[in-house]
């Protein structure tokens, strides 16, 4: 199963890559990786193929690259035990991102129907009280920012037909605003924690104990 | 596996799973690494070319009438070598789409180049065409430039890749520029009766700076070892060496006037240049 927060992050580390590499270099990634029968975002969720495949074309390169990465994209705030308690995001245009989401009313409207559960694209219009064609194009907004999910479950109508349900990436966030910049800071539950593999994998690179 | 290879919404899973069912159809293996094999043909062949080079020029220029087409023909590949590098780094550097670090580092690189090819032209029209000794000269400024760019693009690379240099390994690097530095000292002092010279100081200023390159190209070669990028900075490293063991020569040969443009220490910069240029291409068709 593939974490939402991780659906996310993988989108902001292609972009990190794309821009210090370069899109031929990402492209190699992901072809060598659909080779294996992986696409991007499965492979940074699972991590392990994202890993090795980067080693295979970099070496120990790889170790460096991925904290490079994880420092300029998130910083993991940890609790007096050593236990990830919140994800500080570092990357500016996600955190722009971000921002300017809460600021639109609509947009917040719909990532707060869906923070709790996944919900259908008609039963999310009828909660937030959208019409058709706004609340189409906002959604899709919202997906192409990485923030809304399609879930893995999906509904089945009374026609026996399959119904896609759909799910915020960010459940508890914190926004402050310090002199000039944006701070956004997710907070984590169990759940987060346990699903994130990106978590999970830089909770252990990194040389800090699996949660 | 109808089932599984039939059309999903979900792009990214449709690529997947079309991609490897095609592959099931195919019987395709999927490589274990990535193919990035050395060429070392091509790698004898650039030094079986440097050697053919120069001796062919050395046995022209023993004729009249040839010396003068010789002489100029060295000066033009001399300076055509660094200029082609050049042109390949720059041309890299546009696949790269100017990337904050592998497109910032071949600019570097192709910068650095254009100094060496810079250097070639200055110092070929102070000797050929103006007949002043083109050493020291402002031309060995562009030569330093040469350095300080391989510096820069080395240290764009490794900055992003890098991680925490271990003591060990700051011991070993340290331990090869005073090796290549003491090479020059120790050698020159001893053939100049331990009494230096302007010429001493000034070539140690280079000897120097080739010095302090050879361990940052041995440490992004370690950085990479092991895959397939790794492949051509093993190429460049034996590049690097080449082209090193060429200055150290040069500069002690220049303490006692005893360069010239058809000494053997010259194959070392043709070969040296061209094997670069092939792990430029390797570079790049790996990323």
């Amino acid at each position: 199963m593939i974490s939402e927060l991780d659906i996310l992050l993988s989108k902001f580390i292609e972009n990190h890559i794309k821009s210090e590499l370069g899109s031929d270099t990402i492209q190699k990634i992901k072809n060598r990786l659909y080779e294996k029968g992986y696409s991007l975002t499965q492979a940074i969720n699972e991590f392990d193929p994202f890993d090795k495949t980067l080693r295979e074309f970099f070496g120990r390169g790889a170790d460096g690259m991925l904290q490079k990465i994880c420092n300029k994209i998130f910083e993991i705030k940890k609790d007096s035990t050593g236990n990830p308690k919140s994800l500080l995001i570092k990357d500016k245009k996600l955190t722009n991102v971000i921002f300017e989401t809460y600021g639109n009313k609509d947009k917040k409207a719909i990532l707060m129907a869906t923070a709790e559960s996944a919900l259908s694209v008609s039963r999310i219009l009828k909660k937030v009280h959208l019409t058709q064609s706004t609340g189409y194009r906002i959604i899709g907004s919202l997906i192409d920012d990485g923030l809304l999910v399609e879930a893995e479950q999906n509904e089945v109508s009374s026609s026996g037909k399959r119904i896609s349900m759909y799910k915020s990436t960010l459940p508890i966030l914190n926004i402050k605003i310090k002199k000039a910049s944006i701070e956004v800071e997710i907070q984590f539950n169990e759940e987060i924690v346990r699903n994130s593999h990106i978590i999970e994998a830089v909770m252990f690179l990194f040389g800090k104990p699996r949660v | 596996m109808k089932q599984l290879c039939s059309y999903s919404e979900n792009p990214e899973f449709n690529y997947s799973i079309q991609h490897f069912c095609v592959g099931l159809e195919r019987d395709e293996i999927v490589p274990d690494y990535i193919p990035n094999e050395i060429n070392y043909k091509i790698i004898i062949l650039c030094a079986v070319g440097g050697i053919v080079f120069h001796y062919s020029m050395t046995f022209f220029s023993s004729f009249d009438e040839q010396a003068k087409l010789a002489n100029l023909t060295i000066y033009i590949v001399s300076t055509i070598n660094p200029f082609v590098a050049a042109i390949f780094a720059f041309v890299i550097s546009g696949f790269y789409k100017m990337s904050k670090t592998f497109g910032r580092a071949y600019i570097l690189l192709g910068l650095g180049y254009l100094c060496a090819a810079t250097a070639e032209i200055i110092y070929g029209i102070q000797d050929n065409i103006l007949g002043i000794d083109p050493y020291p000269s402002i031309a060995d400024f562009f030569f330093a430039a040469f350095y300080i760019f391989w510096i820069a693009h080395i240290v764009t690379n490794v900055r992003y890749f890098g991680t925490k240099l271990s003591y060990e390994n700051l011991i070993i690097f340290i331990g090869i520029f005073c090796a290549v530095t003491f090479s020059y000292i120790v050698v020159s002092l001893y053939q100049l009766q331990l009494e230096p010279d302007f010429e001493f100081f000034y070539g140690l200023i280079f000897v120097a700076l080739s010095g302090a390159t050879l361990p940052l190209v041995v440490y992004a070669a370690l950085i990479f070892k092991d895959s397939a990028l790794g492949k051509a900075w093993y190429i460049l490293l034996l590049s690097f060496l080449i082209n090193i063991s060429g200055d150290v020569w040069y500069y002690y040969l220049e303490n006692f006037e005893q360069y010239d443009i058809y000494h053997p220490v010259n194959f070392f910069w043709y070969t040296g240049y061209w094997i670069q240029t092939y792990a430029l291409f390797k570079h790049k068709k790996v990323t």
